[in-house]
Protein backbone atom coordinates (compact mmCIF):
# COMPACT_ATOMS: atom_id res chain seq x y z
CA UNK A 1 0.00 0.00 0.00
CA UNK A 2 2.86 2.36 0.90
CA UNK A 3 4.67 1.54 -2.36
CA UNK A 4 1.42 1.96 -4.31
CA UNK A 5 0.85 5.34 -2.68
CA UNK A 6 4.41 6.46 -3.55
CA UNK A 7 3.98 5.30 -7.14
CA UNK A 8 0.70 7.19 -7.46
CA UNK A 9 2.23 10.38 -6.06
CA UNK A 10 5.21 10.06 -8.45
CA UNK A 11 2.86 9.47 -11.37
CA UNK A 12 0.77 12.45 -10.44
CA UNK A 13 3.83 14.70 -10.23
CA UNK A 14 4.80 13.57 -13.74
CA UNK A 15 1.27 14.37 -14.94
CA UNK A 16 1.59 17.81 -13.32
CA UNK A 17 4.82 18.45 -15.21
CA UNK A 18 3.12 17.81 -18.54
CA UNK A 19 0.27 20.11 -17.41
CA UNK A 20 -2.99 18.60 -18.60
CA UNK A 21 -6.22 20.57 -18.75
CA UNK A 22 -8.67 19.48 -16.09
CA UNK A 23 -5.74 18.43 -13.94
CA UNK A 24 -7.49 18.82 -10.60
CA UNK A 25 -11.17 19.21 -11.45
CA UNK A 26 -13.66 18.76 -14.27
CA UNK A 27 -13.10 21.45 -16.93
CA UNK A 28 -14.70 22.23 -20.29
CA UNK A 29 -13.26 23.88 -23.41
CA UNK A 30 -13.94 24.74 -27.05
CA UNK A 31 -11.61 25.82 -29.78
CA UNK A 32 -12.11 26.87 -33.38
CA UNK A 33 -10.04 27.11 -36.53
CA UNK A 34 -7.03 25.09 -35.37
CA UNK A 35 -7.04 22.16 -37.74
CA UNK A 36 -10.06 20.72 -35.95
CA UNK A 37 -13.14 22.42 -34.51
CA UNK A 38 -13.98 20.85 -31.19
CA UNK A 39 -15.47 20.96 -27.71
CA UNK A 40 -14.18 18.83 -24.88
CA UNK A 41 -14.90 17.83 -21.29
CA UNK A 42 -12.13 16.29 -19.21
CA UNK A 43 -10.80 15.51 -15.79
CA UNK A 44 -7.34 13.93 -15.82
CA UNK A 45 -7.67 10.23 -14.99
CA UNK A 46 -11.11 10.64 -13.36
CA UNK A 47 -13.82 9.16 -15.59
CA UNK A 48 -17.52 10.02 -15.51
CA UNK A 49 -20.70 9.73 -17.60
CA UNK A 50 -20.45 12.80 -19.83
CA UNK A 51 -21.92 14.03 -23.10
CA UNK A 52 -20.71 16.93 -25.22
CA UNK A 53 -22.57 18.58 -28.10
CA UNK A 54 -20.47 20.91 -30.25
CA UNK A 55 -22.33 23.29 -32.59
CA UNK A 56 -20.33 24.76 -35.47
CA UNK A 57 -21.20 27.66 -37.74
CA UNK A 58 -19.32 29.37 -40.56
CA UNK A 59 -18.54 32.85 -39.30
CA UNK A 60 -19.99 34.62 -42.37
CA UNK A 61 -23.41 32.97 -42.30
CA UNK A 62 -23.91 29.38 -43.27
CA UNK A 63 -25.88 26.59 -41.66
CA UNK A 64 -25.04 25.15 -38.27
CA UNK A 65 -24.19 21.52 -37.75
CA UNK A 66 -23.71 19.50 -34.56
CA UNK A 67 -21.17 16.96 -33.38
CA UNK A 68 -22.63 14.83 -30.59
CA UNK A 69 -20.52 12.42 -28.53
CA UNK A 70 -23.65 10.81 -27.05
CA UNK A 71 -23.19 9.50 -23.53
CA UNK A 72 -19.70 8.19 -22.77
CA UNK A 73 -17.96 6.94 -19.64
CA UNK A 74 -14.47 8.40 -19.88
CA UNK A 75 -12.06 10.93 -18.38
CA UNK A 76 -12.00 12.78 -21.72
CA UNK A 77 -15.06 13.24 -23.92
CA UNK A 78 -14.46 15.25 -27.09
CA UNK A 79 -16.83 16.30 -29.89
CA UNK A 80 -14.46 16.82 -32.81
CA UNK A 81 -14.96 17.72 -36.46
CA UNK A 82 -11.63 16.55 -37.82
CA UNK A 83 -10.00 18.92 -40.33
CA UNK A 84 -12.87 21.42 -40.37
CA UNK A 85 -10.76 24.13 -38.73
CA UNK A 86 -8.20 24.08 -41.52
CA UNK A 87 -10.66 25.35 -44.14
CA UNK A 88 -10.36 28.92 -45.42
CA UNK A 89 -13.70 29.88 -43.84
CA UNK A 90 -13.50 30.75 -40.11
CA UNK A 91 -15.95 29.08 -37.75
CA UNK A 92 -17.63 29.82 -34.44
CA UNK A 93 -17.82 26.82 -32.09
CA UNK A 94 -20.18 26.44 -29.15
CA UNK A 95 -19.81 23.57 -26.68
CA UNK A 96 -22.62 22.27 -24.45
CA UNK A 97 -21.48 19.91 -21.72
CA UNK A 98 -23.65 17.48 -19.72
CA UNK A 99 -22.98 15.44 -16.60
CA UNK A 100 -25.00 12.27 -15.85
CA UNK A 101 -25.33 10.36 -12.61
CA UNK A 102 -27.89 7.92 -11.17
CA UNK A 103 -29.15 10.75 -8.94
CA UNK A 104 -28.73 13.73 -11.26
CA UNK A 105 -28.77 15.06 -14.80
CA UNK A 106 -26.92 18.35 -15.14
CA UNK A 107 -26.21 20.72 -18.05
CA UNK A 108 -22.91 21.74 -16.47
CA UNK A 109 -21.10 24.20 -18.76
CA UNK A 110 -21.28 26.20 -21.98
CA UNK A 111 -18.17 27.13 -23.95
CA UNK A 112 -17.61 29.25 -27.04
CA UNK A 113 -14.61 29.83 -29.30
CA UNK A 114 -13.84 31.82 -32.41
CA UNK A 115 -10.13 31.16 -32.37
CA UNK A 116 -7.53 28.52 -31.64
CA UNK A 117 -7.06 28.74 -27.91
CA UNK A 118 -4.06 26.69 -26.97
CA UNK A 119 -4.53 25.69 -23.37
CA UNK A 120 -2.61 23.45 -21.02
CA UNK A 121 -2.17 19.95 -22.29
CA UNK A 122 -4.61 20.17 -25.20
CA UNK A 123 -3.68 17.18 -27.32
CA UNK B 1 -14.55 71.52 -38.58
CA UNK B 2 -18.31 70.89 -38.86
CA UNK B 3 -17.59 68.19 -41.45
CA UNK B 4 -15.13 66.49 -39.08
CA UNK B 5 -17.69 66.42 -36.25
CA UNK B 6 -20.35 65.11 -38.63
CA UNK B 7 -18.00 62.38 -39.90
CA UNK B 8 -17.12 61.36 -36.33
CA UNK B 9 -20.81 61.14 -35.41
CA UNK B 10 -21.54 59.12 -38.53
CA UNK B 11 -18.70 56.68 -37.87
CA UNK B 12 -19.79 56.28 -34.21
CA UNK B 13 -23.39 55.62 -35.26
CA UNK B 14 -22.35 53.04 -37.85
CA UNK B 15 -19.97 51.38 -35.39
CA UNK B 16 -22.64 51.27 -32.67
CA UNK B 17 -25.33 49.90 -34.97
CA UNK B 18 -23.00 47.19 -36.31
CA UNK B 19 -22.15 46.21 -32.71
CA UNK B 20 -25.87 46.12 -31.84
CA UNK B 21 -26.52 43.87 -34.80
CA UNK B 22 -23.69 41.57 -33.69
CA UNK B 23 -25.04 41.38 -30.15
CA UNK B 24 -28.49 40.60 -31.51
CA UNK B 25 -27.02 37.93 -33.74
CA UNK B 26 -25.18 36.41 -30.79
CA UNK B 27 -28.39 36.19 -28.77
CA UNK B 28 -30.23 34.74 -31.76
CA UNK B 29 -27.43 32.18 -32.19
CA UNK B 30 -27.61 31.17 -28.52
CA UNK B 31 -31.39 30.83 -28.64
CA UNK B 32 -31.17 28.79 -31.85
CA UNK B 33 -28.59 26.54 -30.14
CA UNK B 34 -30.94 26.01 -27.20
CA UNK B 35 -33.67 24.93 -29.60
CA UNK B 36 -31.28 22.49 -31.30
CA UNK B 37 -30.37 20.98 -27.90
CA UNK B 38 -34.02 20.73 -26.86
CA UNK B 39 -34.86 18.99 -30.14
CA UNK B 40 -32.19 16.44 -29.18
CA UNK B 41 -34.04 15.81 -25.90
CA UNK B 42 -31.35 17.45 -23.77
CA UNK B 43 -32.19 19.40 -20.59
CA UNK B 44 -32.14 23.17 -20.88
CA UNK B 45 -29.40 25.37 -19.41
CA UNK B 46 -30.67 27.88 -16.86
CA UNK B 47 -33.55 25.62 -15.80
CA UNK B 48 -32.91 25.96 -12.04
CA UNK B 49 -33.07 23.11 -9.52
CA UNK B 50 -35.76 20.52 -10.18
CA UNK B 51 -36.44 17.56 -7.89
CA UNK B 52 -38.33 14.89 -9.84
CA UNK B 53 -38.85 11.11 -9.76
CA UNK B 54 -35.86 9.25 -11.17
CA UNK B 55 -38.04 7.96 -14.00
CA UNK B 56 -38.33 11.56 -15.27
CA UNK B 57 -34.56 12.17 -15.46
CA UNK B 58 -34.40 10.49 -18.86
CA UNK B 59 -31.35 8.50 -17.76
CA UNK B 60 -29.69 6.30 -20.38
CA UNK B 61 -29.80 2.53 -19.84
CA UNK B 62 -26.12 2.19 -18.85
CA UNK B 63 -26.44 4.85 -16.12
CA UNK B 64 -29.62 3.20 -14.76
CA UNK B 65 -27.99 -0.23 -14.70
CA UNK B 66 -24.78 0.81 -12.97
CA UNK B 67 -26.71 3.07 -10.59
CA UNK B 68 -29.16 0.33 -9.57
CA UNK B 69 -26.23 -1.97 -8.76
CA UNK B 70 -24.57 0.77 -6.69
CA UNK B 71 -27.84 1.51 -4.89
CA UNK B 72 -28.02 -2.10 -3.65
CA UNK B 73 -24.44 -1.94 -2.38
CA UNK B 74 -25.13 1.26 -0.48
CA UNK B 75 -28.04 -0.45 1.27
CA UNK B 76 -25.97 -3.45 2.34
CA UNK B 77 -22.42 -2.07 2.80
CA UNK B 78 -23.11 1.62 3.45
CA UNK B 79 -20.96 2.54 0.46
CA UNK B 80 -20.47 1.76 -3.22
CA UNK B 81 -17.72 -0.81 -3.67
CA UNK B 82 -15.47 0.34 -6.49
CA UNK B 83 -11.87 1.22 -7.20
CA UNK B 84 -11.50 4.99 -6.67
CA UNK B 85 -8.23 6.37 -8.09
CA UNK B 86 -9.50 9.80 -7.05
CA UNK B 87 -9.21 8.78 -3.39
CA UNK B 88 -5.48 8.09 -3.80
CA UNK B 89 -5.09 11.28 -5.81
CA UNK B 90 -6.81 13.38 -3.15
CA UNK B 91 -4.90 11.71 -0.31
CA UNK B 92 -1.65 12.59 -2.11
CA UNK B 93 -2.62 16.26 -2.53
CA UNK B 94 -0.80 17.48 0.56
CA UNK B 95 2.46 16.26 -1.06
CA UNK B 96 1.71 16.98 -4.75
CA UNK B 97 -0.11 20.31 -4.23
CA UNK B 98 2.83 22.40 -2.97
CA UNK B 99 5.05 21.03 -5.77
CA UNK B 100 2.51 21.96 -8.45
CA UNK B 101 2.03 25.44 -6.94
CA UNK B 102 5.81 25.98 -6.93
CA UNK B 103 6.11 24.81 -10.56
CA UNK B 104 3.56 27.38 -11.70
CA UNK B 105 4.42 30.32 -9.46
CA UNK B 106 5.54 32.43 -12.43
CA UNK B 107 2.67 31.39 -14.71
CA UNK B 108 0.42 34.22 -15.85
CA UNK B 109 -1.83 31.90 -17.85
CA UNK B 110 -5.32 32.64 -16.50
CA UNK B 111 -6.74 29.68 -18.45
CA UNK B 112 -4.26 27.20 -16.97
CA UNK B 113 -5.87 24.48 -14.85
CA UNK B 114 -2.94 24.23 -12.44
CA UNK B 115 -3.17 24.67 -8.69
CA UNK B 116 -2.87 28.14 -7.15
CA UNK B 117 -1.99 29.14 -3.62
CA UNK B 118 -5.37 30.85 -3.06
CA UNK B 119 -8.50 32.00 -4.89
CA UNK B 120 -6.92 35.45 -5.16
CA UNK B 121 -4.52 33.96 -7.74
CA UNK B 122 -7.40 32.58 -9.81
CA UNK B 123 -9.33 34.66 -12.38
CA UNK B 124 -12.93 33.92 -11.49
CA UNK B 125 -16.25 35.14 -12.87
CA UNK B 126 -17.73 35.09 -9.36
CA UNK B 127 -16.85 35.56 -5.71
CA UNK B 128 -15.52 32.29 -4.28
CA UNK B 129 -15.50 31.86 -0.52
CA UNK B 130 -13.27 29.02 0.56
CA UNK B 131 -12.81 27.57 4.02
CA UNK B 132 -10.09 30.04 4.92
CA UNK B 133 -12.45 32.98 4.41
CA UNK B 134 -14.30 32.12 7.61
CA UNK B 135 -12.23 32.76 10.72
CA UNK B 136 -14.84 30.99 12.82
CA UNK B 137 -14.60 27.85 10.73
CA UNK B 138 -10.82 27.85 11.01
CA UNK B 139 -11.06 28.47 14.74
CA UNK B 140 -13.50 25.61 15.26
CA UNK B 141 -11.43 23.37 13.03
CA UNK B 142 -7.93 24.54 13.83
CA UNK B 143 -6.77 21.26 12.37
CA UNK B 144 -7.60 22.45 8.81
CA UNK B 145 -4.63 23.09 6.54
CA UNK B 146 -5.32 24.71 3.16
CA UNK B 147 -3.37 23.18 0.23
CA UNK B 148 -4.49 25.26 -2.77
CA UNK B 149 -7.22 26.20 -5.24
CA UNK B 150 -7.85 24.98 -8.81
CA UNK B 151 -10.34 26.11 -11.44
CA UNK B 152 -13.29 24.04 -12.60
CA UNK B 153 -16.04 24.56 -15.17
CA UNK B 154 -15.25 26.78 -18.15
CA UNK B 155 -13.18 29.91 -18.71
CA UNK B 156 -15.06 32.78 -20.33
CA UNK B 157 -13.17 36.04 -20.82
CA UNK B 158 -16.40 38.03 -21.38
CA UNK B 159 -17.82 36.78 -18.07
CA UNK B 160 -14.59 37.58 -16.21
CA UNK B 161 -12.95 34.17 -15.88
CA UNK B 162 -13.67 30.64 -14.63
CA UNK B 163 -17.24 29.62 -13.74
CA UNK B 164 -16.13 27.35 -10.90
CA UNK B 165 -13.37 26.69 -8.39
CA UNK B 166 -12.33 24.04 -5.90
CA UNK B 167 -10.26 24.41 -2.77
CA UNK B 168 -8.15 21.55 -1.43
CA UNK B 169 -7.38 21.18 2.26
CA UNK B 170 -6.49 18.52 4.79
CA UNK B 171 -8.39 17.95 8.01
CA UNK B 172 -6.93 16.00 10.92
CA UNK B 173 -8.82 12.74 11.58
CA UNK B 174 -10.91 13.23 8.42
CA UNK B 175 -8.48 13.08 5.47
CA UNK B 176 -7.90 15.35 2.49
CA UNK B 177 -10.90 17.25 1.14
CA UNK B 178 -11.92 19.41 -1.79
CA UNK B 179 -14.69 21.97 -1.63
CA UNK B 180 -15.91 22.81 -5.15
CA UNK B 181 -18.37 25.46 -6.30
CA UNK B 182 -20.03 25.97 -9.68
CA UNK B 183 -21.53 29.44 -9.93
CA UNK B 184 -25.00 29.25 -11.44
CA UNK B 185 -24.94 32.66 -13.16
CA UNK B 186 -21.44 32.30 -14.64
CA UNK B 187 -21.94 28.73 -15.87
CA UNK B 188 -25.65 28.70 -16.73
CA UNK B 189 -25.78 25.31 -15.03
CA UNK B 190 -29.00 23.75 -13.80
CA UNK B 191 -29.92 20.35 -12.44
CA UNK B 192 -32.59 17.70 -12.23
CA UNK B 193 -32.31 15.59 -9.07
CA UNK B 194 -33.85 12.20 -8.34
CA UNK B 195 -36.26 12.76 -5.45
CA UNK B 196 -35.59 9.20 -4.22
CA UNK B 197 -32.03 10.26 -3.28
CA UNK B 198 -32.50 13.88 -2.21
CA UNK B 199 -32.30 14.84 1.45
CA UNK B 200 -32.32 18.37 2.82
CA UNK B 201 -29.51 17.92 5.35
CA UNK B 202 -27.53 21.04 4.49
CA UNK B 203 -29.66 23.89 5.81
CA UNK B 204 -32.83 22.64 4.07
CA UNK B 205 -31.16 22.82 0.66
CA UNK B 206 -31.49 19.90 -1.78
CA UNK B 207 -28.62 17.56 -0.81
CA UNK B 208 -27.07 14.36 -2.17
CA UNK B 209 -24.64 12.20 -0.18
CA UNK B 210 -22.61 9.18 -1.26
CA UNK B 211 -19.59 7.14 -0.20
CA UNK B 212 -17.60 5.25 -2.86
CA UNK B 213 -14.37 3.29 -2.70
CA UNK B 214 -12.56 0.16 -1.63
CA UNK B 215 -10.05 -0.88 1.03
CA UNK B 216 -7.25 -0.91 -1.56
CA UNK B 217 -7.94 2.48 -3.16
CA UNK B 218 -9.45 4.35 -0.22
CA UNK B 219 -12.88 6.01 0.03
CA UNK B 220 -14.46 9.26 -1.17
CA UNK B 221 -17.13 10.79 1.06
CA UNK B 222 -19.20 13.11 -1.10
CA UNK B 223 -21.80 15.73 -0.19
CA UNK B 224 -23.45 17.91 -2.86
CA UNK B 225 -25.89 20.68 -2.11
CA UNK B 226 -27.64 23.22 -4.27
CA UNK B 227 -28.93 26.78 -4.03
CA UNK B 228 -29.88 29.44 -6.55
CA UNK B 229 -26.44 31.08 -6.47
CA UNK B 230 -24.03 28.13 -6.35
CA UNK B 231 -23.90 24.35 -6.68
CA UNK B 232 -21.58 23.02 -3.94
CA UNK B 233 -19.60 19.79 -3.61
CA UNK B 234 -17.52 18.61 -0.66
CA UNK B 235 -15.43 15.48 -1.16
CA UNK B 236 -13.17 14.00 1.50
CA UNK B 237 -10.80 11.09 0.95
CA UNK B 238 -9.99 8.64 3.74
CA UNK B 239 -8.28 5.26 3.69
CA UNK B 240 -11.10 3.70 5.73
CA UNK B 241 -14.86 3.46 5.70
CA UNK B 242 -16.83 4.41 8.81
CA UNK B 243 -20.35 5.87 9.17
CA UNK B 244 -18.92 8.39 11.66
CA UNK B 245 -16.61 9.81 8.98
CA UNK B 246 -19.64 10.24 6.70
CA UNK B 247 -21.42 12.17 9.44
CA UNK B 248 -18.31 14.29 10.10
CA UNK B 249 -18.12 15.23 6.41
CA UNK B 250 -21.82 16.22 6.42
CA UNK B 251 -21.19 18.35 9.53
CA UNK B 252 -18.23 20.01 7.80
CA UNK B 253 -20.45 20.76 4.78
CA UNK B 254 -22.95 22.45 7.11
CA UNK B 255 -20.19 24.65 8.54
CA UNK B 256 -18.87 25.55 5.08
CA UNK B 257 -22.37 26.44 3.87
CA UNK B 258 -22.71 28.85 6.76
CA UNK B 259 -19.85 30.97 5.35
Amino acid sequence: MHLLSKTLVAGFICASLSAHAGLYRLTHHSRANCLNNESITWWAEIPGFWRVVSIHKEFYGGAKHTIDTNLRFSSRVAAIHWGEGSKDMPYTVWGYHYDYDYSEVKPVAQTKATDCQIIDGWI
Amino acid sequence: MKNKILATCLISTVAFSSYATTAQELNADREENMQILESMGLPRFGGGIKVVPRSQLGLPKEVLESGAKEFKQRKTLGYVEKDMPYASKLLGMDKVGPINIKQNLTSNNDQGTHLRMSARNLKLAFNFKGVESDDLLLHENNNIKVIGVAPQGAFNKENGGWSGAAQFFSVNNLGVCSYGVMNVKASGTSTMLAMEDVTYEIHDKATLTKVEGSKSSGFIYKVKWYDDVNFHELECANSNFAPQIEQDVINLAKKIDRV
